[in-house]
Order: C-alpha cells, then sequence, then structure tokens
C-alpha cells in the first residue's frame, strides 16, 4: 500500500460524533455513564459518591501559585550533533560534558556524558529532553549522585531581538536521605544561556510553592 | 533572582469516581481513578471535559502519589483538546488519611501539583502549544478541582 492509499483508507477510528454536532452534551453524559456503568472493579453503589452537580467558576482562587530559587546548575555544552529531519521534527543531541551546581546548603557538579536531545516542531518550537547526572555534597560531606531529567519547551521570541521562552519540569531521582527532598515536589526550571561562562547554559531551579 | 510567575489559565471541576485498584506492582500501589463529566473556565477558554479518562496513580513506598491523568475537553465553540497532566499528591499522614475519609480538607494543607500539556489543532487555540502549564488541585470526595496556570 502507498502512502497515500494509506491516507485515503478510512480508518476505523474516525470520529463518529463531531464535537458541533447538536445534542453534544447528551452525547458526552450518555458517554459518562456508560463508562462508569462496565468499569470492573467499582465499587457497591452504596459507597457511591453524592451527585457531580456543575457550580458556577467565580474567576481564579484567590491565591496563586508561587515559585521559589532553589539552585542554579551550570551545563557545560558542546556543539550540537544533528540527527536530522524526522518525521516529528529536525532532530539533534546537545553533549552536556561537564558543570556545576550551585545551591545554599550544598554544592556539586554536572557529572560529564549526559545530553539535551532537542526536536524543533513544524510550528518552530523546540521541545527539549536533557537526560545527565549531578553530583552533590551537602552538609553531611557525603557523595550524592542525582538523576537529572529536564523536560521541556523553547519558543522563539515574536519580536526579532527578543527573548525567548525557555521553560521546563526539571525532575530529580534522588536516593533516601540528604538529598530525597528533591523527589518531594514539583521543580521548574527557566534556561538561558550562561552569562559568564562560554559554552555553558545556567539552568535556575524553582520548586512549584 | 526573579522567582518564575503563573498567569491563571482556567479552573476546571471534574468528577471522579471510585478507584479501580490494581495492587501492589513492583515499584508501589497502582489504581486508576476513573473520570467521569467536568468542565472548565477562564478567561481565554471555556468547555467540557469529555468523560471516560482515568487518572493513572502510583503510590509509592515514600507514600508520594505519583499522579498521571491523559484526557480531552471539548470547548464552547467545539474544539477538541488533549490534556496530559503528570504531578503529584502528598501530606502528613493524618491529613492524607481524612482525605481518604471523604472529609472536607483545605487544599493547603497537602500538596497537589502537576505540570501539564495541551496538544490543540492548528487554529484559535494552538497558543497552549506553546507553553508550559502547571496546575494545583483540591480534592474532594466526588471531586476535583484543578486550577491551571501558565509558566510565565
Amino acid at each position: 500500500m502507498t502512502m497515500t492509499e494509506k491516507s485515503q483508507e478510512k480508518n476505523i477510528d474516525d470520529t463518529v460524533v463531531k464535537a458541533t454536532d447538536p445534542g453534544r452534551r447528551e452525547i458526552l453524559k450518555v458517554a459518562g455513564l456508560t463508562a462508569g456503568s462496565t468499569l470492573v472493579g467499582m465499587a457497591p453503589s452504596s459507597l457511591e459518591a453524592a451527585a457531580f452537580e456543575r457550580e458556577a467558576i467565580d474567576g481564579p482562587p484567590a491565591h496563586n501559585p508561587s515559585s521559589e530559587y532553589v539552585f542554579s546548575i551550570t551545563a557545560e555544552i558542546s556543539g550540537a550533533l544533528t540527527v536530522g529531519q524526522t518525521t516529528t521534527g529536525q532532530v539533534r543531541a546537545i553533549p552536556i560534558t561537564g558543570g556545576s551546581v550551585d545551591g545554599e546548603n550544598f554544592s556539586g557538579i554536572v557529572v560529564p556524558g549526559g545530553a539535551d536531545w532537542q526536536q524543533t516542531r513544524k510550528d518552530n518550537v523546540t521541545e527539549i529532553e536533557a537526560i545527565y547526572m549531578i553530583q552533590l555534597q551537602g552538609e553531611s560531606g557525603e557523595q550524592t549522585f542525582v538523576k537529572v531529567v529536564n523536560r521541556g519547551l523553547i519558543v522563539p521570541p515574536e519580536q526579532p531581538g527578543g527573548a525567548a521562552y525557555f521553560r521546563t519540569r526539571i525532575m530529580f531521582t534522588a536516593p533516601q536521605g540528604e538529598f530525597a527532598w528533591m523527589n518531594e515536589a514539583i521543580f521548574l526550571s527557566r534556561v538561558g544561556l550562561h552569562p559568564d561562562v562560554d559554552s555553558a547554559v545556567l539552568v535556575e531551579v524553582f520548586r512549584l510553592v | 533572582m526573579v522567582d518564575i510567575e503563573f498567569e491563571w489559565l482556567m479552573t476546571a471541576h471534574v468528577e471522579v469516581k471510585r478507584p479501580i485498584q490494581i495492587g501492589n506492582i513492583p515499584t508501589g500501589f497502582h489504581q486508576a481513578v476513573p473520570i467521569g463529566e467536568g468542565f472548565m473556565e477562564g478567561p481565554q477558554i471555556r468547555g467540557d471535559v469529555i468523560p471516560g479518562s482515568a487518572d493513572w496513580q502510583l503510590i509509592q513506598e515514600d507514600g508520594i502519589a505519583m499522579l498521571d491523568v491523559t484526557g480531552a475537553l471539548v470547548t464552547d465553540d467545539g474544539v477538541t483538546i488533549r490534556v496530559s497532566s503528570k504531578g503529584m499528591r502528598h501530606g502528613p499522614p493524618e491529613v492524607m488519611a481524612r482525605l481518604a475519609r471523604g472529609e472536607v480538607v483545605p487544599p493547603d494543607e497537602y500538596y497537589m501539583r502537576a505540570v501539564a500539556e495541551f496538544n490543540a489543532p492548528e487554529g484559535k487555540y494552538d497558543w497552549l502549544n506553546k507553553s508550559l502549564f502547571v496546575s494545583w488541585g483540591e480534592r474532594y470526595d466526588n471531586k476535583v478541582v484543578i486550577h491551571y496556570y501558565r509558566v510565565l
């Protein structure tokens, strides 16, 4: 089968009900009831919770979330290795060759050998996924290795000369003990070229409060 | 150092049903919380939850529940958008016990946060593809209330 034939073939998952059809809400309601009634392992109906009711949403909650700065990672990088154009975008990898970690009560190094995998989509947004390891030393003096997975987006500026939007969720996997707190919150990062170190990025890590 | 700030996107009220328990697996206790009806509203987006997804939860040995939901919403002008949210919920054991009993617990007594990703088709809502979003949640007996924010 050629690609053209394949794309013209009727897909078994083609939507039967369009979201704009009249009676959309009724259809959704029936779908919900059907799903609930066929689930295996549900609690007996006597344990069912009170009925769900529609209420007004009156604007944002009283308090917005906030973030607090925790530490910074200086990640040294070398030239990008281009994989090239793939079906989902332009793919490259940027080797992570070393660096440092600076916190209030701890410090450390970036272990050489990780990489930042990037994919630039056709809307010019680049998805990043950097995987590497940091080695930390805190007040105990012990050395701790922590896995880092940093996933996010680079959105080019709308106006030439503006700043790119480079935000990520940065996830840590730390052993039990001194750095277990790194497992226990959502951390975000803001990334940019390092102002003081050549061929490096500065990753500022914030805890979502 | 300027902290990262947030802009309110929308608040969602989502019906949740009784968990389907898979049980102990090598990485923790696994269960799925089925999602029923729901609706959401914010300054630029309003819509309904398309029922039929679930929050796949892994309750780890350290007591943290890792949350993982992929679902879809349909806006009031007929656009279907995928929402994928990965995060965590934890708190002091006595607070979590009250939540488990179905009591109303002030949401600032526990930590229910996630990072959300939207996949919107080209058009009116495709700006959702170009930002990172976070959420904080409130768990009630038969529903969750989730506040979504754009990371500035």
